[in-house]
């Protein structure tokens, strides 16, 4: 999870904390007196877990997709080691890997291919990628649905697809909207392990959950947004 | 349940169900009749008046005379017979609303009971079709000169029972049937009618008595060429024509519910899609899914451009036949573009064309590049950054493109010898490469706006849907615009150097366009 290949986005252990600090000081996002946030504050160090907690409409999502850098906050302001979190940044696109909604893919691939295609654009050498795809498959119970294309796929098997594109990218932190959702409970259990590799890792994690058992087992500490 | 018992529950079910629309008001009803004989005026009686006299003008119609031989018509009717059941797997000629799926075929009635009304409505449709384009030959006869009028009025009733036989063969088409099986008896029929041409060249008339689509084709003779036989074929038609009827009722119980519901649920987001204007999700919608390949072992290079070009080829590849039609298309507009250099062909009109085609050739090889824009908003697992990614997925068509292109120009310069090669060459690839602009900067539109749904009434009516259609068509109406002042242009003559510049100039302006869209779609 740490280490990233390729040329412009390798780096070491001791720049590693100081980069991957994630935080957030009174990020809030209004529309038209339309509060979708309210100021929250958000600290994140690597190697910790964070659950953002909410009814429907209390701004989870708006939260995530702030911390992600897909939307700048209307107060207030995210920093990632000291940087801005925007998505045009290429450091900050390299560093934070998120899955909210449907995520990229090509429709025409398989799902090994998808993931094969990911590690190429991270310059994964060929040798090494095939590894890392077997094991990815392998760990979120999608081996034998390699050949498979994404339409071919339960509604399940596709969340568990997504987990695993997002999860197979290098990344110092990973942000996961409702990761659980459509997921039987063994599925959760992979979603569970793969999370905690991810944190032991070093990775930061957010993730919002309306499944309480799943935040009891991964998280470190937790932000109630509240009611909508 | 007896069958009166069946007719009352279909009769109910019915009722129920154009409840929940509600009853059209008698202002509809007027509303509708309004618009439909607006439109007959307005579009279809003048359009087909125009047809008419089009071919009837005399060197027109020798030309059709000497082209609709017995032969050539067969064949015609053939491959429509073949056609149809290849688009019965697409839209069948059954496609009720998806409720009425679900309430009425799905009930313990028999389909041949409840579809029955679905399938007659779309074998009307196919029959109405067919009677016009008849209608629109023979009137051309007509107008031509002295014709045997019963023989007209027979071809016409040949081509609507024709017509009723092929509907079932549409039917047919929809059923289930594995894609395998199909193809084989497609192939097969083909290679029949090419043998068999092939050991009776003299003998044509052979492969006319093989159906009744062949009698059609032995009517249009009669009409020329006196009635007598004629009416015997029309008759022995409708006989096999009503004993088809029969087996209507079987095909109609062995329809799968699946089958249905997903063409249904299909064709009706479609048709949503293309009211609101929204013609590229509509289009997305009608895309067939990947099927062949799964087991390829495909291996990305390293370098992230390199896997990005390795996937739009694999892409391209799952749909074979796709990738042969832009292929051919290719080659043939490049082929049309240095024919337009040929001084006696004095082609404006074509001149004009030649880019236009070129532009949806173009377009063929650009599947990765719409992928990449359709979802370049949505969180991305890829470590190139969008811009990159984009840039990337234009290598193929490019390459593509200016390969195909190139060659089909090149084939027409060889065969002229008057032509200049390396001018028409110089000018494909640059066209080629405006083009592959034109292409993302259509790709990079992202979704309606949904201001353009405004109405904006005017004395000459709403001209909401005139915005949408100029927004749908922009990148097409740049490309005419282009290529019309090109091309008058070249009829002033200045220098080749001077028309080059302002191409690229376009293409530069494009260019910067084409970006901002995208930015715009990275970041909302």
């Amino acid at each position: 999870m740490l280490k990233l290949s390729g040329r412009s986005n390798r780096i070491t252990e001791s720049k590693f904390s100081a980069e991957a600090h994630l935080e957030a000081r009174g990020v809030g996002r209004t529309i038209h007196d339309l509060v979708l946030l309210s100021p929250t504050d958000v600290t994140l160090t690597p190697g910790r877990c964070l659950a953002v907690l909410g009814q429907n409409g209390a701004g989870k999502t708006t939260l995530l997709r702030i911390l992600a850098g897909k939307q700048q906050p209307s107060e207030g302001e995210a920093t990632m080691g000291g940087r801005v979190i925007d998505e045009r940044d290429t450091f900050i696109r390299r560093s934070i890997a998120s899955l909210i909604g449907v995520p990229a893919f090509y429709p025409d691939l398989t799902v090994g291919e998808q993931l094969a295609l990911i590690n190429a654009t991270w310059g994964v050498p060929k040798g090494k990628s095939e590894t890392i795809v077997a094991s990815s498959l392998e760990s979120f119970g999608i081996a034998n649905l390699r050949q498979r294309f994404v339409h071919e796929l339960s509604s399940g098997q596709t969340q568990m697809f997504y987990l695993a594109a997002t999860f197979i990218r290098p990344s110092r932190v990973l942000i996961l909207d409702e990761p659980e959702q459509r997921l039987d409970p063994s599925r959760k259990d992979a979603l569970v392990e793969a999370v905690l590799r991810a944190q032991s890792g070093g990775a930061a994690i957010v993730f919002t959950s309306h499944d309480s058992s799943l935040v009891d087992r991964l998280a470190n500490a937790t932000v109630d947004l509240g009611a909508a | 349940m007896t069958v009166l018992q069946d007719r009352k529950y279909l009769a109910n079910t019915r009722a129920v169900l154009r409840g929940r629309t509600g009853r059209p008001t008698t202002t509809d009803n007027a509303y509708k009749i309004y618009e439909t004989v607006l439109v007959l005026l307005i579009v279809i009686i003048p359009s087909a008046r125009a047809v008419m006299v089009g071919l009837a003008v005399p060197e027109v119609a020798v030309a059709i005379a000497e082209s609709l031989t017995l032969t050539s018509m067969t064949l015609a009717l053939l491959v429509l017979a073949v056609a149809v059941v290849v688009l019965g797997r697409i839209r069948g000629p059954v496609v009720p609303p998806a409720a009425y799926i679900d309430l009425v075929v799905a009930s313990p009635l028999s389909r041949s009971v409840t579809l029955r009304r679905a399938y007659g409505r779309g074998r009307l449709a196919f029959v109405l079709l067919a009677l016009f384009g008849a209608a629109l030959l023979a009137g051309g006869a007509l107008l031509a000169g002295p014709i045997d009028m019963l023989g007209v009025g027979l071809f016409l009733v040949s081509a609507v029972l024709c017509a009723w036989q092929i509907a079932l063969l549409w039917l047919v088409g929809q059923l289930s049937l594995p894609a395998r099986r199909v193809t084989i008896a497609v192939l097969l029929t083909g290679l029949a009618v090419i043998v068999l041409l092939a050991a009776f060249p003299t003998t044509n008339s052979i492969i006319g008595w093989l159906g009744p689509w062949g009698w059609v084709a032995h009517v249009w003779q009669a009409t020329h060429e006196g009635v007598g036989l004629a009416t015997w074929l029309a008759l022995s038609a409708l006989i096999l024509g009503l004993g088809a009827t029969r087996w209507t009722a079987r095909l109609l119980d062995s329809l799968s519910h699946e089958d249905l519901q997903s063409q249904a649920q299909r064709w009706g987001t479609v048709a949503a899609l293309v009211v609101s204007g929204d013609v590229k999700s509509a289009m997305n919608k009608l895309k067939a899914y990947p099927k062949i390949g799964r087991r390829w072992q495909v291996t990305f290079p390293q370098s992230p451009a390199l896997a990005i070009v390795v996937r739009d080829l694999v892409g391209l590849a799952r749909f074979p036949v796709r990738a042969v039609f832009w292929a051919i298309m290719s080659v043939a507009s490049g082929a049309l573009l240095a024919y337009t250099f040929i001084p006696v062909s004095g082609g404006a009109l074509l001149a004009i064309a030649a880019p236009i085609l070129m532009y949806f050739a173009v377009g063929g090889w650009a599947e990765g590049l719409r992928f990449h824009a359709a979802t370049v908003g949505a969180s991305s697992p890829s470590g190139m950054s969008p811009a990159r990614q984009a840039l990337t997925h234009l290598i193929v068509p490019t390459i593509a493109a200016e390969i195909l292109i190139l060659s089909g120009t090149v084939l027409v310069a060889v065969l002229v010898p008057a032509l200049n090669i390396g001018t028409i060459a110089l000018w494909a690839t640059a066209l080629v490469a405006f083009l592959v602009v034109m292409q993302s900067f259509s790709a990079f539109k992202g979704m309606l706006p949904i201001e353009l749904l405004t109405p904006m009434p005017t004395p000459i009516g709403d001209l909401a849907p005139l915005n949408v259609a100029m927004w749908l068509a922009d990148a097409v109406t740049v490309v005419l615009l282009v290529a019309g002042v090109l091309t008058s242009l070249v009829i002033v003559a200045p220098s080749p150097v001077t028309l080059l510049v302002l191409l690229a100039g376009a293409g530069a302006l494009m260019a910067w366009w084409s970006w901002s869209r995208f930015r715009r779609l990275v970041r909302p």
